[in-house]
């Protein structure tokens, strides 16, 4: 689960470009958009895209994809039980 | 300098609209021209925001002197005037002709089983290319659903007849989850380049010889996709003859994590476009804010 949530974080990065981040300063429980991490709903797309690509996971309602997609913890969560690859 | 959004809202009392619909189940559009020739005047003096746009395109990037300005400013409303009867006429039942011109591109695309992203603007009657659009696959529009009851009602009604779907632009960016689902189904999307709404994310870029805001949503949604994307304008040619212009402006193919860039590049495209098709046009896009200011 561990390797999971630093593969998630470095995606992250790379997908929204925080140049100025690693890993380390992204914080597992830390909301992602807002007063977290300040994402919004273009990025939202960059995770979901993420969520599509690398772990075959498509949301089926929007609702399913905001709980799914709240934090760093929320994600792994969420990829455990539904990956297909 | 203005930093207004856009309201985007047809101009009019809901009386005067719903009189124009009925009027236009028995009478031609043109024959309301006359009227529109002296209304559009009231329109000019009355719009400041509007009337400083135009006349800011028409002087300060087409290079045209300032009385030669003022009269094509006048002709520029004059043919907004039109395309609002046009679309109220369409509303009311009536037919126009239409061509399209690189049909082949178009004919490609919806045999494809992927979904593809039209981008369009505020240039021409945009409204009626929805409507006169070969439904092959189902057509989602991005929609702003801040316009004037009457208008809202017909354009669903509209929408409704024609198969087309509508998905409201929310002010918390939900919509962009809508318009992913869409794709990803294989459907098409039709999205506006040239609207900024308050608060919304921009790309900077120069149009027209001069540094512009454009949303940076539609593009960056456009580029996550990797779907073909096209340009689209429904230009009015004379009365009830339109021509539907379709430009490819990226095959969908972008290396992974780089969306932003490609982005950028479905954003110059769509500059190049809309400077094409106002070099033929120029009368046609209403931008009736300053858009070179936003």
């Amino acid at each position: 689960m561990e390797e999971l949530k630093r593969q998630l974080k470095q995606q992250i990065i790379e997908a929204i470009n925080l140049e100025d981040m690693t890993p380390e300063d992204i914080e597992d429980a830390a909301p992602l958009f807002g007063e977290g991490l300040g994402l919004d709903s273009i990025d939202a797309l960059e995770l979901i895209m993420i969520m599509d690509k690398n772990y075959g996971i498509k949301f089926a309602d929007k609702n399913e994809s905001k709980a799914a997609l709240q934090s760093i913890d929320t994600m792994a969560a969420y990829i455990k039980e539904h990956r297909t690859k | 300098m203005s930093n207004k959004a856009w309201s985007g809202k047809t101009g009019g009392t809901h009386w005067m609209q719903r009189s124009l619909i009925m009027m236009f189940r028995w009478i031609n559009p043109m024959a309301l021209y006359p009227i529109v020739w002296i209304w559009i005047l009231g329109y000019i003096v009355v719009g400041h925001q509007g009337r400083r746009g135009i006349y800011y395109y028409w002087h300060h990037r087409l290079g045209y002197p300032a009385v030669s300005a003022m009269k094509h400013l006048y002709l520029n409303y004059l043919e907004f005037g039109k395309v609002i009867l046009d679309r109220f006429a369409a509303w009311a039942g009536r037919k126009i002709s239409v061509r399209i011109d690189n049909k082949e591109i178009l004919e490609s695309l919806l045999n494809q089983p992927q979904g593809f992203i039209l981008i369009s603007s505020h240039i021409g009657n945009q409204e009626l290319a929805g409507y006169h659009f070969p439904m092959q696959k189902p057509l989602y529009v991005l929609t702003y659903q801040g316009d004037t009851q009457v208008v809202n009602e017909n354009r669903a009604a509209a929408f409704a007849k024609m198969g087309l779907n509508i998905i409201p632009y929310q002010e918390d960016g939900s919509h962009i989850f809508d318009m992913h689902k869409a794709i990803d189904s294989g459907n098409l999307l039709s999205v506006h380049g040239d609207r900024m709404f308050k608060g919304d994310r921009v790309l900077r870029a120069k149009i027209l010889g001069q540094e512009a805001s454009f949303p940076e949503g539609c593009f960056r949604v456009a580029a996550m996709e990797q779907v073909p994307v096209i340009s689209l304008f429904m230009m009015r040619e004379k009365r009830d003859t339109y021509v539907l212009y379709v430009k490819k402006l990226s095959d969908g193919l972008c290396a992974a994590g780089n969306s932003r860039q490609h982005a950028v590049e479905i954003l110059q495209s769509y500059i190049q476009s809309m400077e094409w098709i106002l070099a033929q046009y120029p009368h046609q896009w209403f931008h009736f804010y300053e858009f070179w200011k936003q």
